[in-house]
């Protein structure tokens, strides 16, 4: 066996290696390998009402969804949530952390501000969003303030493009402090002699050393959050769910911005087809794949995580 | 010179300020509709405050409601998130120590299955792992509620990219007093990995407290609901109790803001600690 | 430290953990074992939750007497809170056995093919049958036989208030084009005329064609759609109309199954069900009537949905007797006419299938306003739900509303957008077969 021709220390490595992972590998393959090599197999037979395995149909409901205008149109919406939320995450969270820590007082206050929204769910920031920020009607909060400009109620949550606002923001809101926390983790690696050196080179702690020393300095980081990001847009359901529909709403509204996991999630739920189900899922995932490895070939994705 | 340098502080705290007036505001918003009546909630103009403000009676009907028991909610909710969070960091930790620092041959492939598994959106696993957790008769049980939640691949790569950075030198010293590779984890690697430990902790602790839809479909007993399932029963087919809902969100945010607040300080330097970064 | 310490430090510890996690969940869920002494049968009930005060209470109630009148079962319980149906399609795609009985607005095709459901002909008698109102009879049956017992109805109507349509000058709205008038005269600068959802007119997709005479979507030999006429086409184009003209309500805080928005004056008139008819009741007292959806124009009729719950037995379930023989207690026997008016009555307001329990029930027959509910809701009421056919399935349902979508929000020709919907829903219909 290979264990006899392994040298000693590595016959060692082997066997601890193999208990530090197992609990872990272990938990992975119960819990979602065989459930993911179940779906996978789902994909490809008809499965409605049940999760049984007994009539194959091939690629037909890969099929059946790329001829679907619905889920095709959820992909182009998910795209469009991207390239707002993805250089919207990496603009403030950067732009914070930077300005965090070149602030001497107070920094754990805006730490604190900034993070705390990590606390709150999904759900009940929906909620905050449907019912009393975005709310269609004059007493909305932002019809409130946008009352004092002269402009008009808008009913945020039931007219496109408007739509937008409520959903992008509350991401952001969402989001942005737990990776304004990783970039301020980043700046703070950065050794403060090159700060020191610009300085002397004549540059004030400014715009210029943020773009020669800071931002390239935190590549890594960049590519981390951006890497994240980008697998988290993919799966984006919550704030769709419960600010365009809701458990007990009517889902209509989400065709105003309807993610492909919203699309799958009825698909699933609703109709009960995991099959067509399934499918839709390995989609995403192959999208969320292609996009990584896009990642690597275009910004070096990959090097940075070694 | 230094003029200007005070001036650019001085816009610097003031607009941050701005920001951190507006990051706060759904919070006030939770607070505000927390004590107030329905009425008051979607009354003719925005209220900026409720008057007079509805406590005692929007507690009351909270903590003395019939159908539920919040206490309860708090209590589970407490219990799986403690433990969701001391077993992922536990499994993550070996792991990702491991796949730092023991050389095996397959290590890389095992990382890539790690972070494969990172790319499979929920809907696809959802109800095979329903299967899996019924057929192990856990359907209606904690362990059923806990089990899935204890292997974070996300925090394994944390840990990895942890380890990966920790000095070789002190390991090098360890293992020259003849430690394995478990004393090297457990006295060495670990006790260094207090920041990462407790960032990643908080997280975990976070993502467990407000975990909705798995602990709804497993716990079928309102003996087992988690606090965000208790706060669901004020949302139904026929009505919404706005304040209620508030209230009980609000309840349900007090612990993990409290921990955060004690625990901010070590999440920044867990991460600075961690590999990701320049 | 040698190695083989290390080694078993560490099962010690993985072992210890494990013990802790067995003990803590053990402990736990040590008080959730069935009781079910020797013997004894135990149905597992699932009921969503229902918002009204008491209903919890009164389920366990019925529960009770059904345990005391039948030694040898117990009755558990479970009130599901939250999202009961993908907890309740999760456990149905599971085939799990801890359901007995379980509560579904609509029985579909997916359902009876996957087995989730049994067919309950055999509790359907002659006298039954008479007794039981025929379109809910119909909203659970598929091919024919039926899978549920119907125990509430529920229906809709346009709620408003006779003084400001006096102040305005308007009576109630006669046909399609009076309803559109008294939206836009009802309309000023504070309040919207008329709120069909914040969806802005989706809930009127199937009711408007419908009360213009277009009564089928599905072909009764279930072969092909049969939407696409000039009545829907027309009906659609009315709904644009409205959903443009400004005075409908959208954005509200509350869709229009809640009343909030009426009670609390954003709208002139609603949209609503007949659930929210006590709240509205104790709002505005003499001050409100009701209409169901007026005929589209000469030729068509009146209009509502009909909706509800009902009961039904899991193909899965171990106790398929049992569970018939309760839901024959619960709905059909004599004690079922009091549960009925009970249950629809007695918290919120629904309609009780049975029609002798329908007389017997004060509050519906009471109130002229309930009365007329009542007799609309029977003669006009859209059943099966929502498409009159239940071969129409969810997809279908999508597909439709992805059409109306289009209506509402583009300005392509209706009639091109109808004839594509239909052709889509049509596909959709022949992949189930």
């Amino acid at each position: 066996m290979h264990t006899r021709i392994m040298p000693k220390a590595e016959r060692e490595g082997f066997w601890a290696f193999v208990l530090f992972v197992a609990p872990l590998i272990t938990g992975l393959v119960v819990f979602t390998v065989i459930p993911i090599v179940w779906g996978l197999l789902l994909s490809v037979n008809e499965a409605r009402g049940t999760v049984a395995l007994h009539h194959f149909v091939g690629l037909q409901n890969y099929i059946l969804l790329f001829q679907n205008e619905a889920f095709l149109n959820s992909l182009k919406t998910i795209l469009i949530y991207g390239l707002f939320i993805v250089p919207g995450t990496i603009a403030f969270s950067l732009g914070l952390a930077v300005l965090i820590t070149n602030t001497r007082k107070g920094q754990g206050f805006f730490r604190t501000v900034f993070f705390m929204p990590m606390a709150c769910s999904y759900v009940v920031a929906s909620l905050i969003w449907r019912m009393s920020l975005f709310n269609g009607m004059r007493f909305g909060l932002v019809n409130t303030v946008i009352k004092f400009f002269g402009v008009a109620p808008v009913a945020w949550t039931s007219t496109a493009p408007e739509v937008w606002f409520p959903l992008v923001t509350v991401r952001l809101w969402l989001q942005v402090g737990f990776y304004m926390i990783i970039y301020i983790a980043g700046i703070q690696e950065i050794p403060e002699e090159l700060y020191e050196a610009a300085r002397v080179d004549g540059a004030e702690r400014g715009w210029v050393v943020f773009r020669h020393i800071t931002f390239p300095l935190l590549r890594n980081t960049t590519l981390f959050v951006l890497f994240i990001n980008v697998v988290n847009i993919f799966m984006a359901f919550d704030e769709f769910y419960n600010i365009l529909g809701g458990t007990f709403s009517t889902t209509f509204n989400l065709r105003l911005a309807r993610p492909p996991l919203v699309y799958l999630y009825t698909t699933s739920f609703t109709a009960q087809d995991f099959g067509v189900g399934s499918a839709g899922a390995f989609i995403v995932a192959f999208c969320i794949v292609i996009s990584t490895l896009l990642q690597g070939r275009f910004v070096g994705l990959g090097r940075g995580i070694r | 010179m230094n003029k200007k340098y005070y001036l650019q502080s001085v816009l610097r705290v003031v607009f941050m300020g701005v920001l951190s007036f507006l990051f706060l505001i759904p919070f006030y918003i939770i607070l505000r509709n927390a004590f107030a009546t329905d009425r008051m909630i979607i009354g003719r103009k925005w209220m900026l405050w409720p008057w007079p403000m509805h406590i005692l009676d929007n507690l009351k009907e909270l903590f003395a409601n019939e159908d539920v028991n919040i206490f309860t909610g708090l209590r589970n909710s407490a219990f799986i998130a403690v433990t969701q969070t001391f077993f992922q960091l536990l499994f993550a930790s070996l792991a990702g120590y491991a796949l730092a620092r023991i050389p095996f041959r397959w290590s890389k492939q095992v990382f890539a299955f790690i972070i494969a598994t990172l790319m499979i959106p929920y809907t696809v696993t959802f109800i095979p792992t329903y299967i899996v957790v019924a057929k192990l008769q856990m359907v209606n049980t904690f362990a059923g509620i806990i089990l899935p939640g204890l292997f974070s691949t996300f925090a394994a790569f944390m840990y990895r990219q942890f380890f990966l950075d920790f000095p070789i030198e002190i390991e090098e010293a360890g293992k020259l007093e003849g430690l394995g590779y478990f004393g090297l984890w457990s006295r060495l690697a670990l006790p260094n990995a207090r920041g990462i430990s407790i960032a990643l902790g908080v997280i975990a602790f976070m993502r467990s407290w407000n975990a909705f839809l798995w602990p709804l479909v497993i716990g079928q007993n309102s003996s087992m609901w988690t606090i965000q399932v208790v706060i669901s029963v004020f949302l139904t087919s026929q009505t919404i109790i706005i304040h209620e809902i508030f209230l009980g969100s609000l309840v349900a945010l007090i612990p993990v803001t409290v921990l955060f607040f004690v625990l901010q300080r070590f999440i920044v330097q867990g991460i600075t600690m961690s590999g990701v970064k320049g | 430290m040698n190695k083989k310490t290390a080694i078993l430090k560490w099962l010690g510890l993985i072992s210890i953990a494990l013990a802790f996690l067995l003990a803590a969940t053990g402990v736990f869920a040590g008080g959730q074992k069935e009781k079910g002494a020797a013997g004894k049968t135990t149905l597992n009930v699932w009921y969503h939750q229902y918002g009204e005060k008491g209903t919890h209470e009164a389920v366990g109630r019925y529960a009770k007497e059904y345990e005391k009148a039948h030694p040898g079962i117990s009755v558990k319980v479970s009130w599901v809170v939250g999202d009961y149906n993908t907890k309740l399609q999760t456990a149905l795609a599971a085939k799990s056995e801890k359901i007995d009985v379980f509560e579904k607005s609509s029985v579909s095709l997916t359902m009876v093919e996957a087995g989730q459901v049994v067919p309950l002909d055999d509790l359907f008698t002659p006298e039954v049958r008479a007794d039981f109102s025929k379109k809910a009879i119909l909203n659970d049956t598929v091919k024919g036989k039926i899978y549920g017992v119907r125990m509430l109805i529920d229906s809709g109507a346009f709620y408003y208030r006779p003084s400001l349509m006096k102040n305005a000058g308007l009576t109630e709205p006669k046909n399609f084009e009076e309803l559109y008038t008294a939206a836009k005269k009802l309309t000023t600068k504070d309040i919207k005329g008329l709120f069909l959802g914040n969806s802005g007119g989706a809930s009127m997709a199937f009711l408007l064609p419908y009360s213009n005479g277009n009564d089928k979507w599905i072909s009764d030999n279930g072969k092909s759609i049969v939407f696409n006429t000039p009545q829907t086409v027309e009906a659609l184009a009315g709904l644009r109309k409205l959903a443009k003209s400004g005075s409908l309500l959208i954005g509200a805080p509350q869709d229009w199954w809640d009343p909030s928005a009426f009670i609390t004056g954003l709208t002139a008139m609603t949209w609503g069900g007949l659930w929210e008819f006590p709240a509205i009741k104790k709002e505005f007292g003499d001050d409100f009537n009701i209409f169901p959806v007026p005929p589209f124009k000469a030729g068509g009729h009146p209009a509502t949905f009909f909706g509800g719950w009902s009961e039904m037995i899991s193909g899965f379930s171990k106790n398929i007797p049992q569970a018939k023989e309760y839901i024959k207690w619960m709905w059909l026997d004599s004690t079922g006419t009091e549960i009925q008016i009970d249950w629809n009555t007695g918290y919120g307001f629904h309609i009780t299938p049975r029609k002798s329990a329908t007389k017997a029930a004060e509050k519906l027959s009471g109130d002229p306003r309930a009365a007329r509910f009542v007799d609309f809701t029977g003669k006009w009421g859209l059943a099966p739900s929502p498409a009159g056919n239940t071969l129409w399935d969810s997809v279908m349902n999508s597909a439709y509303y992805d059409m109306v979508n289009k209506v509402l929000k583009t300005d392509k020709p209706v009639s091109g957008l109808v004839k594509d919907g239909a052709a889509v829903v049509q596909k959709r219909l022949k992949d189930l077969y």
